[in-house]
């Protein structure tokens, strides 16, 4: 390796201000039209890799704010220029729930190179990566990036030794780079020197890339670590979607990486343009922005057993408030720490954080561990997900498979599943009902394409035409005066 | 890492205006025990707000660091308002001082349709005299002459829709 001195390093920012900001604080709600404006300053700005799209953004998109997000992407796509456009795509559910067979995966890596997508992330929760090979060799075929994720979680299971043979793998499918990859933000920064050497040592060669979350306080931490052991592929967002759920601020990293000597590439201008307009996006959302996390370490430890998500966590308390289980929301959390590790320690994001907060609550509410035990968990402890990182604890599994037969999932991947869908669509269907096909009930989709579709030229917001148009919406402003002075120099 | 060629550096300002001040005037107002006058300057851009009743204004000061825009030596503004792709009218024709339209919106020569104009060619105004209204979106911006002097022409019919910088009047000193 010749890039471990850091004076000749370069900062490579991926950028999550489409992406993985607004899902991680927004819930995804943010709106395609809000985000155009600010594609050419991201172009601008000299990204390494602009992330456009995942799997939540896409289904919240059509179900909840009934707008296109393949219209986003393309839309997005143009105006991103020549920084290269990535997604997050999720094992074998792809965007959706359904564990899709390889042919699936080969339409929809197609269909989206088709659309202009240069690279993609791609995950498993579990990290079995046999998951996610055919994704990889596609990806590989397509002249696509590869950025294969190792789901970071902590647990006796994920030792060094356990993500450096993960990255093995990976290697030998042809990925482009690893991608050490924390949504619960329990990286901590001793870790990172071990863990990134085992990770090259394993993948020589390979690029290493790393998003980490900053729900522990530790994210930069982590970033600076990472940047003195010479891994300069780092996520960032812009302000506003960006701390405590979500990644670390880009001006924040910028400065870290001026800090550690790390050279800068970046219009900085535009970075700041960014932080500018979401701050106003963020007014106009109703959104405060996020609490900076400091670290604390009663907190980490106690969050660190479940690592049950931010994103999931405001929904999961709201559970338990309607089942009057609120006063043991302490029990219940130590609890999902236990059957975490019953289940072989899952990487606590979707699905497998709801199956592990869902039998807690349930194994708290019946006063019996697994008494009730959910269909899914049954899916998931025969192995239809592939192998969890550990093994389940074999008394756990007992009860909930009984006699059910464990299920090796790769053998039904060659099935096709590809002709059923077309066959249950009319004859002159695209492509881009087929996709919609897969993810989405058609009444979704239907109620999408009432709405009015969004178009380029995108027209520039000007802070006073924001502001304006603020006023405007206001019942309380009785008077509104804007006067600009055109060169003209006032005579009294 | 390549950055698209042809850069052009639109900070999206105006006048120094950035996003961040919008969200500081808004949350200002949003704020319980509000001014109810707000003035904010900023280079040649001026911003009154005004809520219910009327007081004394609380005059809120630009940023200490006044963005380069603002303190160039008086190029017209680049970066309009709700300013459409199409140039303005050119603002340097005719005789007398012209007075721009503010903001893109329908200008009204008269405060309600069976009163008077504000003023007629051959006038006397002085600075601060109202000249007409544009209407944006419901909100009525009066326009003022700016300079003292007679009005020597009406560029702009009633009820017309005028465009960013549109010469309204013009104004001989």
């Amino acid at each position: 390796m010749s890039d471990t001195t850091s004076e000749q390093l370069t900062l490579q920012v991926a950028d999550e201000t489409f992406r993985d900001g607004p899902q991680s604080l927004w819930a995804n709600r943010l709106r395609t039209r809000h985000m155009l404006p600010a594609a050419p300053h991201a172009a601008n700005a000299g990204f390494a890799r602009s992330n456009l799209l995942s799997g939540v953004g896409f289904e919240v998109a059509v179900s909840f704010l009934e707008e296109n997000p393949l219209d986003r992407f393309r839309l997005l796509r143009e105006l991103m220029g020549d920084t290269p456009s990535t997604i997050l795509v999720r094992s074998r559910n792809l965007f959706g729930w359904t564990r899709y067979s390889d042919d699936v995966v080969t339409f929809f890596l197609e269909y989206l190179a088709g659309l202009g997508l240069d690279e993609f992330e791609v995950f498993d929760a579990l990290n079995d990566t046999r998951n996610v090979e055919h994704h990889i060799r596609e990806g590989r075929r397509l002249g696509m990036h590869t950025s294969a994720c190792l789901t970071f979680s902590e647990s006796p299971v994920h030792t060094d030794e356990y993500f450096a043979s993960k990255a093995k793998e990976y290697a030998a499918y042809g990925a482009s780079g690893i991608l050490l990859y924390d949504a619960c933000g329990v990286l901590r920064p001793e870790r990172i020197a071990p863990l990134v050497a085992a990770i090259r040592g394993a993948a020589p060669g390979l690029p290493i890339e790393m998003n980490v979350h900053d729900q522990t306080g530790l994210a930069l931490e982590c970033y600076r670590e990472a940047l003195r052991n010479g891994v300069t592929a780092l996520s960032s967002a812009a302000r506003s979607v960006a701390g405590s759920n979500s990644v670390p601020a880009t001006a924040d990293l910028v400065a870290l990486a001026k800090e550690e000597g790390v050279r800068v590439d970046l219009d900085e201008d535009e970075v700041a343009w960014m932080d500018s307009y979401f701050s106003y996006v963020a007014y106009d959302y109703g959104k405060d922005l996020a609490p900076h996390v400091e670290y604390d370490e009663d907190n980490y430890r106690s969050y660190v057993g479940h690592q049950i998500p931010g994103g999931m966590m405001s929904h999961y308390v709201g559970q338990l408030e309607a089942l009057g289980l609120i006063d043991r929301l302490p029990e219940v959390l130590e609890e999902a720490a236990r059957v975490r590790v019953d289940l072989g320690c899952p990487g606590m994001v979707t699905p497998f954080s709801q199956l592990v907060g869902v039998q807690a609550m349930l194994n708290v509410l019946d006063g019996k561990r697994f008494h009730t035990v959910p269909a899914d968990l049954r899916t998931y402890a025969a192995g239809h997900y592939g192998e969890p990182p550990g093994p389940i604890d074999p008394d756990v599994l007992d009860r909930i498979l009984g006699d059910a037969p464990a299920v090796d999932p790769m053998a039904a991947y060659a099935e096709p599943m590809l002709p059923g869908i077309r066959a249950d669509l009319p004859a002159d269907a695209t492509d881009d009902d087929v996709f919609f096909a897969l993810f989405c009930q058609p009444a979704q989709v239907e109620a999408m394409r009432q709405r009015p579709v969004d178009e380029l030229p995108v027209r520039e917001l000007s802070p006073l035409g924001a502001l304006v148009g603020h006023l405007a919406g206001r019942d309380d402003i009785s008077r509104l005066d804007v006067r600009i002075d055109v060169g003209r120099r006032p005579t009294h | 890492m390549a950055k698209a060629p042809g850069k052009t550096t639109s900070s999206g300002s105006s006048e120094g205006l950035t996003f961040d001040t919008v969200v500081e005037l808004l949350t200002m107002l949003d704020g319980s025990d509000l001014p109810t006058r707000i003035v904010y300057k900023d280079g040649p851009l001026r911003l009154e707000v005004e809520r219910g009743t009327s007081s004394a204004p609380v005059v809120v000061a630009a940023p200490p660091v006044a963005p380069a825009v603002a303190v160039a030596p008086t190029p017209a503004p680049q970066d309009a308002v709700a300013a459409p792709a199409a140039t303005p009218a050119p603002a340097t024709e005719g005789r007398g001082e012209p007075v721009a339209a503010p903001i893109a919106g329908v200008f009204y020569r008269a405060p309600s349709p069976d009163a008077p104009p504000f003023v007629e060619v051959g006038q006397q105004v002085g600075a601060d005299d109202v000249i007409g209204i544009v209407e944006v979106m419901k909100l009525m911006n009066t326009v003022r002459a700016g300079v003292a002097g007679t009005v020597v022409e009406v560029c702009v019919d009633n009820a017309e829709l005028v465009e960013f910088e549109q010469v309204l009047v013009r104004i001989e000193a």
